[in-house]
């Protein structure tokens, strides 16, 4: 087997009592764009967690880089190069455009103002707004402030749960640009995606899910062309 | 006039001790969600170990209150760890039991350890204070002294949490608990810095009053509940707020005595707090969490 | 499950039985071994606390020196201390325990006016003494049969400092006190007399017990410009208010009645209580019976108690109970009887005789403070 950058082998995980993931597996290479879709509830979100070190109780295989990580903690995924953008608005409010991106390189101890300008390049309406409260900003603005601030350590694998989630449709148009953007620095992904076309459109390759269970897996623009997925994942638009 | 100008020192100087020691309350609440009730004690600690410093050790009184202040922030540190942070996720109350708890052992503490009497902190012979030109009001040595300390307390305290990494942490985790840790900020951490630095400001807060007027065992049980009252008045959660409400409670209170009978100094706070609870609940500078920002 | 039932319902009725067990009453004269409780109600935290001790000391002093003859016809005394705080509420919890608990037939106690008029009708309604070694607001002469106290009434202090200062030719006066019965008693004892003579009263102010910073109050105080200032306070704030006052330059005579005649007042506020004059019931330390007494405290205890002439009274209020139990009176009502015939006691108090309301006949003095110590006033 070719060594992935990243590997989800026999993956069980619970909410409480409930179980939502059966032995999903999956895999992502290094610079991948990889969409997980499927229908609300089918446990999409829960295997960015269980990615990201945030779920307690799961039983199976994750592989990063090599390392068994199933046991990790999210301050120690980071330094391994792994960040995550949750779903919902997760900038800092209070904080400004400027301070949200130093605290993504919190963990760092070496001078950050490199990193920040290039983030700022890569998302030219945050650098007129650095020092504006994050708050205030809109809602595309507040996910570019999100993206950015995941950038600040220079991941490997960038999780994202819902990048496009209630935002005018220029707006979701604009954050997929971007993350093509982000992709050709050689960051590789993994996108939970409810409007899956957007999604598949910039995907290397996908997974289906359901009901937490692996349902189909393919390339990208295959899956966009399948009229199976087409009529029960793509309806959303 | 004079008596105007009286009566507004009067309340700059009681409204600097209450912003100092809100400021703990404030940021405790501010990350945590928590009503730290035993923070009143620890003001009172901070008055004892620098009598214990510089009445009983001789140790030079400034010297005295800086150490005061780092036992504090040690006491603050070791309680959190010890009694708060085990209960963290268990819900509101258990917390909040095991403060009044704490707070009451700290007392019985105090007892024990110093007795029940009325100790004093006198550095000097009493004398007449000084009369300030134009606005003739009289003001002490001390009492300029602890406007100064707290003021400057306050204004280190702007600077750290806006400038250093770690304070701006401590507002990343103020803002969003889950959002800091997937950052990789390490939450008790930043909330054993929040623990730290908030008793070392309320053992400040102590040390000056106790050279002001005198200790005893309960001094941090009326202490606690105005300060706390100015928190909320300025907005729980802001630190702006709590100075501004500190300063506001002392103010009204020395002011408000003026044309009400003075035996009802003490319920002034509570009347002001009433009316914020009634009217502006979140305070001044109230903090709304969880608004979204829509497209 | 089930023995768990059993087991609760075993301990249920265990309870219920040992709780509901009649208490047993020791018949008058019967010997027994048990000791006699007598009750203690005074401040042993709080404010108060370092006077409220002293005197509870002296109290256990006479509990001890009584054990030590012999007790009381072979049973020995017992001291329950129980902690008013100063403060009417938990006096009342104090006195409940004292009476419904440990079943004592006679209490020493208030320290504080507030204790002592919080406690009255409690006593007097189980017929049990209370006998106060220095609550003196002038209220509790008329509080009931079973009331005594071992110290005058407020209704002399006040009334003496009123006429001294209209004597000394001050006319208009301001008052500052404590929010307390044993503050307010005096207010007006003292309020009424000097307008009575003539004077007038231009500006009051009070303050809560525990408060700490009065400046303002002062501030109001100076703003009316009075002559002199009647101060009735507890020592601890008694002695912030001398102390604010020179900070504050208001440089007004002070008077005030026997609470500011303690020493650790004048240590504290070092210059600033230069020229008070107060009143207090005479205490001779040099009396016989008092010189000894204070020379046995200070070798049980190492110290010597501030407001010592109550900690004198509370030592004779002990050895009264104990002659009339002596004497066969063990219940509240015979204890009763027997005080009222106490005349011309002699006492480590100095000498006690007790009139028709229960009340001590005392006499009182002025004293100023010169050069950081009271001295006798002519």
């Amino acid at each position: 087997m070719t060594k992935h950058l990243l590997t989800i082998k026999d993956l069980d995980s619970w909410y409480g009592q409930m179980q939502v993931l059966h032995e999903v597996k999956m895999h992502i290479d290094k610079g991948e764009i990889v969409s997980i879709i499927g229908p609300n509830g089918a446990g999409k979100s829960t295997i960015l967690k269980n990615i990201f070190g945030l779920i307690e109780k799961r039983k199976g295989k994750i592989f990063f880089d090599g390392k068994n990580i199933i046991k990790s903690k999210p301050e120690n995924l980071t330094k391994l190069g792994i960040t995550y953008v949750p779903q919902g608005r997760s900038v800092f409010p209070n904080l400004t455009v400027q301070e949200n991106l130093e605290m993504g390189g919190f963990i760092r101890k070496d001078d950050l103002s490199e990193d920040i300008e290039s983030v700022y390049k890569k998302f030219p309406g945050l650098k007129e707004r650095k020092d504006q409260k994050a708050g205030l900003l809109s809602g595309g603005e507040q996910q570019m402030v999100a993206i950015g601030r995941a950038l600040m350590l220079k991941p490997k694998l960038l999780l994202l749960d819902e990048p496009s989630l209630g935002l005018s449709p220029q707006m979701k148009a604009l954050i997929f640009e971007k993350l093509i953007e982000v992709n050709k620095d050689g960051v590789a992904m993994v996108i939970v995606e409810q409007n899956a076309k957007m999604s598949l459109n910039i995907s290397d390759r996908a997974y289906v899910l359901e009901l937490g269970k692996n349902k189909m897996h393919g390339k990208g623009k295959d899956m966009l062309r399948n009229k199976d997925v087409a009529k029960l994942y793509l309806g959303g638009g | 006039m004079g008596i105007a100008a009286q009566l507004i020192i009067n309340g700059i100087i009681a409204g600097g001790i209450y912003a100092l020691v809100a400021l703990g309350y404030t940021m405790v609440y501010g990350i945590l969600r928590f009503i730290n009730f035993a923070h009143g004690e620890v003001f009172m600690l901070g008055a004892y170990l620098g009598w214990v410093f510089n009445i009983l050790l001789g140790v030079n009184v400034i010297v005295a209150g800086v150490l005061a202040m780092l036992g504090c922030a040690v006491a603050g540190f070791v309680i959190d760890k010890i009694a708060y942070k085990p209960l963290r996720g268990r819900g509101m109350l258990p917390p909040l039991i095991t403060a009044i708890g704490i707070s009451l052992f700290l007392q019985a503490l105090a007892i024990l350890i110093f007795g029940a009497q009325i100790r004093t902190f006198r550095t000097g012979e009493v004398v007449r204070g000084i009369t300030i030109p134009f606005i003739d009001a009289i003001i002490t040595k001390i009492q300029i002294v602890i406007i100064i300390v707290s003021v400057a307390l306050m204004v280190a305290l702007h600077f750290y949490i806006k400038y250093t990494k770690t304070g701006k942490a401590m507002r990343a985790v103020a803002d969003n608990y889950e959002v800091a840790s997937i950052v990789g900020i390490n939450p008790n951490k930043v909330i054993s810095y929040v623990f730290i630095i908030g008793s070392a400001l309320a053992a400040a807060g102590g040390i000056l009053v106790g050279m002001e007027q005198n200790l005893t065992p309960t001094m941090g049980v009326s202490i606690g509940i105005k300060s706390f009252t100015a928190a909320v008045v300025g907005g729980i959660g802001n630190i702006y707020g709590a100075v501004l409400g500190g300063f506001m409670i002392g103010l009204i209170e020395n002011i408000g005595i003026w044309f009400i009978p003075s035996g009802y100094k003490d319920a002034i706070a509570f009347a002001v707090l009433l009316f914020f609870l009634l009217f502006k609940p979140t305070g001044i500078f109230g903090v709304k969490k969880g608004e979204e920002v829509s497209v | 499950m089930k023995n768990y039932m059993i087991l609760m319902s075993i301990l249920l009725i265990t309870i219920l039985v040992v709780g509901c067990a009649p208490t047993e009453m020791q018949p008058a004269g019967e010997e027994t071994k048990e000791p006699i409780k007598i009750g203690f109600i005074g401040p042993l935290t709080g404010d108060v606390a370092p006077y409220g001790e002293g005197w509870r000391d002296g109290a256990l002093l006479a509990v001890e020196e009584i054990n030590t003859a012999g007790g009381i016809n072979g049973r020995m005394l017992e001291l329950v201390p129980e902690d008013g705080l100063c403060k009417p509420k938990d006096a009342t919890n104090a006195a409940q325990k004292l009476i419904e608990i440990d079943k004592v037939q006679a209490i020493v106690g208030g320290f504080c006016s507030s204790e002592t008029l919080a406690v009255a009708p409690i006593a007097e309604e189980a017929k049990v003494v209370l006998m106060s070694p220095g609550s003196t607001n002038a209220d509790i002469t008329e509080s009931g049969d079973y009331i005594f106290r071992a110290c005058p009434s407020d209704a002399l202090q006040g009334e003496i400092m009123a006429i001294y200062m209209y004597d000394e030719g001050y006319r208009e006066v301001a008052i500052m006190y404590a929010n307390s019965d044993y503050n307010l008693g005096l207010r007006n004892v003292f309020s009424k007399k000097f307008t009575e003579l003539g004077g007038e009263i231009v500006v009051e102010q009070n303050y809560e017990q525990d408060a700490k910073d009065m400046r303002t109050q002062i501030t109001k105080i100076k703003d009316a410009a009075p002559e002199a200032l009647y101060l009735v306070p507890y020592p601890a704030d008694g002695t912030i208010i001398l102390v604010q006052m020179k900070e504050l330059d208001v440089d007004l005579p002070v008077f005030a009645p026997e609470s500011m005649c303690v020493d650790k007042v004048l240590v504290d506020s070092g210059e600033a209580a230069e020229g008070m004059v107060v009143s207090t019931p005479t205490f001779d330390e040099a009396a016989p019976k008092t010189a000894e007494f204070l020379q046995k405290f200070n070798d049980r205890f190492g110290y010597k108690p501030e407001l010592t002439s109550y900690s004198a009274n509370a030592y004779d209020v002990v050895y009264l109970f104990a002659d009339a139990m002596k004497q066969g009176h063990i219940t509240g009502t015979e204890i009763k009887d027997y005080l009222y015939t106490v005349t011309d006691y002699t006492g480590a108090g100095g000498k006690l005789t007790i009139d028709e309301n229960g009340d001590a006949i005392k006499e009182l003095i002025l004293m100023r403070v010169e050069n950081g110590e009271f001295v006798d006033l002519e």
